[in-house]
């Protein structure tokens, strides 16, 4: 009886409290990592966009847009230069991505832009936009979970090949290297599809919003640009998913908020892109591409932009409608 | 609808004096008496506040409760959920948005106190139901446990805020220190109910820790380890055949009784600590051998307020079992204003009834699988707004093992959530004979080792990206 009542005193005064320590130490540690950490696609994107000669077009977004938008492809089917500027995770938060614009819009004529596709998978993960809109991206809870922490940390010590965080900034930086157009070089990514992740769909009324406010800053830094927005591809399994609801509900909630915020609304346009049809179309995530994906995504997002944007003419340049 | 109650609160310790004793209740222009009422309790109040030695404990108690209620909500917002994106920016979005729920707020509590006991007796149900109402209008979210949030701050709590009311005017402790207590923030986030709320004067706060800071640990670990990876599973919703929607049903249910527990023993833990009582809104309701005792175990104080304000009068002219019926019809109505809920309300009404009359025939084994088909089903029911994809699940056709293949894709911590889920509820369920679990508190899980190990469980698998945080019941 003695022997459990020192146990229990040992737990109480000494383990639980030890444990409390030793969580916010790991949350000290796991911050101080986060904040110093930089993709190094940003200083990619910027150099070569500095070393352009100028871009009529952009594409924004997240790890969906880098694997599954290809910038070579739309330049070569439009006739105009674009340029692909997606990172991965949307670099975590909102506020920071939007740095990262303004600071690359800084180094091009902003207002010879004349489209912009902005592809957020945001909406199609419940709770992310509230995460994306705190104001550093950092609470009280860890970006990774101690447990991954620890497998990483020992797995790096042991050389083997990092062990990936759920939710990381760097999640394939290293292997993705990108080309001149901004798009990733398929030579160097691994595609092993494994079915990890559960199809999700936020509410429709903080979707609109977001894409509304996100529509609007695009407008505001490229203002003579047309604003694509683009609700990314998926592919869903052998489930079926029937997301018409959703898509009906968010373009009529999307429009409805965006008359009364913005006058030039004809300038701005929401795309639904359809669901990958095959397994072979992705390569590490229902979200990303493959080569093939890519060029069936790409080819379906040129389709859907209305007024169409004509192809390239015999003499190599396209015709472009006006908006 | 903080800031109403925060305005309110200053006008008075008028406070512990029955509604009997409030001042002329026939006036017949409720604005010229709660004017002054308004008058009388503000003049109380300067007293109270001037010759603070009239009361000192309750003032002191009330005063002090107040501001660490604020402190440890400022601290704590991220512990509790995210506050972060919808209550900083509310007010500039849109004023009107504001004012007017404002407004309403303020309204409701200058018209509780002016009313005399007539109109008050009237005025009860229209609060209950004004969440209803709000629902209706899109104002609020209809409460099926998904994700959805109500934005403006405002209105956060509203559905607590007026049941709560309308229980103080019922049991006819309607004061301005009586709303205050129940406009607590802390109370509004996800209940319970006020039904009551003691200062605990006796125990100090070294006892008061040692006693309540395991429930919070318990709570910690129902919400973040448990409930939150599980929000990656709602997708599931959209499959209709018999396996996948009970299978659904089973991880909602888990779901939600490891979310608004989870926030519950939180709440009573941290109000322990702090110094004041409020009820145990969740006593092991899976420590059951059928539905009644189900029910006696879940959501407590919404089933005392419902017994108050539906049961006991309705029982009285139309007998048992048209006020059981009333009972839920009122409780679905007060969940949302949707074909669902009318659906759950009558289902549960009839797993009830059905219970009751076989318990009455000493039927042990009947009642029991009756409260696992109630729970699965009424879960399956609660949760599915869309009515024509509920229909299609009702008919429980077979389509394969298409949930298995979902089931197998999900990522390592929401498996391992719903593994910790099951055992929870499995232990409640198998030794609810044995002393640790015989009184139905939790008592198990607050054994020091068990304590430890909850911890390092909840703290070694928590991160931002495991699933959202947000409370089932605080959405509206």
């Amino acid at each position: 009886m003695l022997s459990m009542v020192s146990a229990n005193r040992f737990i109480n005064m000494s383990a639980i409290p030890l444990v409390l320590v030793a969580y916010v130490i790991f949350i000290c540690i796991d911050y101080s990592r986060h904040t110093r950490y930089e993709d190094p696609d940003v200083k990619v994107h910027l150099q070569n966009v500095k070393n352009s000669r100028g871009i009529d077009a952009l594409v924004f977004g997240g790890s969906n847009a880098a694997y599954s938008l290809s910038a070579e492809y739309l330049n070569y089917n439009t006739g105009l230069s674009w340029y692909n500027a997606s990172l991965n995770g949307e670099l975590g938060t909102i506020n920071r991505y939007k740095i990262f614009v303004r600071e690359l819009s800084a180094l091009i004529d902003r207002t010879k832009v004349r489209y912009v596709v902005y592809s957020s998978m945001f909406p199609y993960v419940i709770g992310q936009i509230d995460r994306a809109k705190r104001a550093n991206g950092e609470g009280i809870k860890p970006s990774d979970n101690v447990l991954h922490f620890i497998m990483r940390y020992i797995l790096g010590h042991l050389g083997q090949a990092s062990h990936r965080s759920t939710y990381s900034l760097a999640d394939n930086a290293s292997e993705t290297r990108r080309d001149s157009f901004g798009d990733i070089v398929f030579e160097n990514v691994k595609c092993a599809f494994t079915f990890n992740r559960a199809h999700q769909r936020e509410d429709e009324d903080a979707s609109a919003d977001f894409l509304v406010d996100e529509a609007i800053f695009f407008a505001s830094v490229f203002p003579n640009a047309s604003i694509l927005i683009v609700l990314p591809s998926e592919y869903y399994g052998v489930a079926s998913f029937d997301d018409s609801i959703f898509e009906q509900n968010l373009r009529t909630k999307f429009y409805g908020r965006l008359r009364p915020k913005y006058h030039f609304e004809r300038m701005i346009q929401i795309i639904f892109q359809p669901p990958y049809s095959s397994v072979t179309q992705v390569c590490n995530d229902p979200r990303h591409a493959d080569e093939d994906g890519r060029a069936w995504r790409t080819e379906n997002l040129i389709e859907s932009i209305q007024p169409p944007i004509s192809r390239p003419t015999a003499f190599g340049h396209g015709q472009v409608n006006h908006l | 609808m903080v800031a109403a109650a925060t305005s309110v609160r200053g006008r008075g310790d008028g406070i512990s004096r029955p509604r009997s004793q409030a001042p002329n209740p026939d006036h017949r222009m409720w604005f010229a008496s709660a004017a002054r009422v308004l008058t009388r309790t503000t003049a109380l109040n300067s007293s109270v506040v001037l010759s603070s030695k009239a009361h000192p404990d309750n003032f002191n108690f009330y005063t002090g409760w107040w501001l660490k209620s604020f402190v440890l909500l400022a601290f704590s917002y991220q512990l509790l959920f995210s506050l972060s994106y919808f209550s900083w920016d509310v007010f500039s979005k849109n004023l009107w948005e504001s004012v007017i729920p404002l407004f309403f707020c303020l309204l409701i509590v200058l018209a509780a106190l002016a009313f005399n006991h007539t109109h008050q007796f009237k005025f009860k149900y229209v609060l209950f139901f004004s969440i209803t109402i709000t629902s209706a209008l899109g104002l609020t979210k209809t409460l099926t446990g998904s994700h959805a949030e109500s934005k403006n701050i405002i209105l956060y709590g509203l559905s607590f805020y007026t049941a709560s009311i309308a229980y103080l005017i019922h049991s006819q402790q309607l004061s301005a220190k009586s709303i205050a207590v129940v406009s607590n923030p802390l109370l509004l986030i996800t209940g319970p109910i006020a039904t009551y709320f003691r200062p605990i004067h006796h125990y100090s706060f070294n006892k008061r820790f040692k006693y309540f800071f395991p429930y919070i640990v318990v709570g910690l670990f129902l919400h973040q380890a448990v409930a939150t990876p599980l929000t990656t599973t709602f997708d599931l919703i959209t499959l209709t055949d018999v396996f996948s929607s009970c299978a659904f049903a089973v991880i909602f249910e888990l779901f939600v009784y490891a979310n608004f527990c989870g926030l519950s023993l939180i709440i009573y833990g941290v109000c322990g600590i702090m110094g004041a009582k409020v009820p145990l809104n969740f006593k092991q309701p899976f420590s059951s051998t059928n539905i009644v005792e189900y029910w006696r175990g879940w959501h407590i104080t919404l089933s005392v307020v419902l017994k108050s304000l539906f049961y006991t009068p309705t029982k009285q002219i139309l007998g048992t079992f048209p006020a059981i019926l009333f009972v839920y019809l009122a409780s679905a109505m007060w969940h949302g204003i949707t074909l669902n809920f009318v659906v759950w309300g009558l289902f549960h009404a009839s797993v009830f009834v059905l219970t009751i009359v076989f318990l009455r025939r000493r039927a042990s084994v009947i009642p029991f699988a009756l409260m696992i088909v109630g729970i699965v089903v009424g879960r399956a029911i609660f949760s599915d707004t869309d009515f024509h994809r509920l229909l299609e699940k009702l008919t429980f056709k077979y389509d394969g093992l298409v949930v298995l293949q979902k089931l197998t894709a999900l990522a390592g911590t929401t498996k391992l959530a719903l593994l910790l889920g099951i055992l929870f509820i499995t232990a409640e369920m198998l030794f609810q004979k044995y002393k640790y679990f015989k009184q139905r508190n939790y008592k198990f899980y607050r054994i020091p080792i068990i304590q430890l190990i909850l911890l390092i469980i909840t703290l070694s698998t928590i991160f931002d990206g495991s699933g959202v945080d947000y409370a089932v019941y605080g959405q509206r």
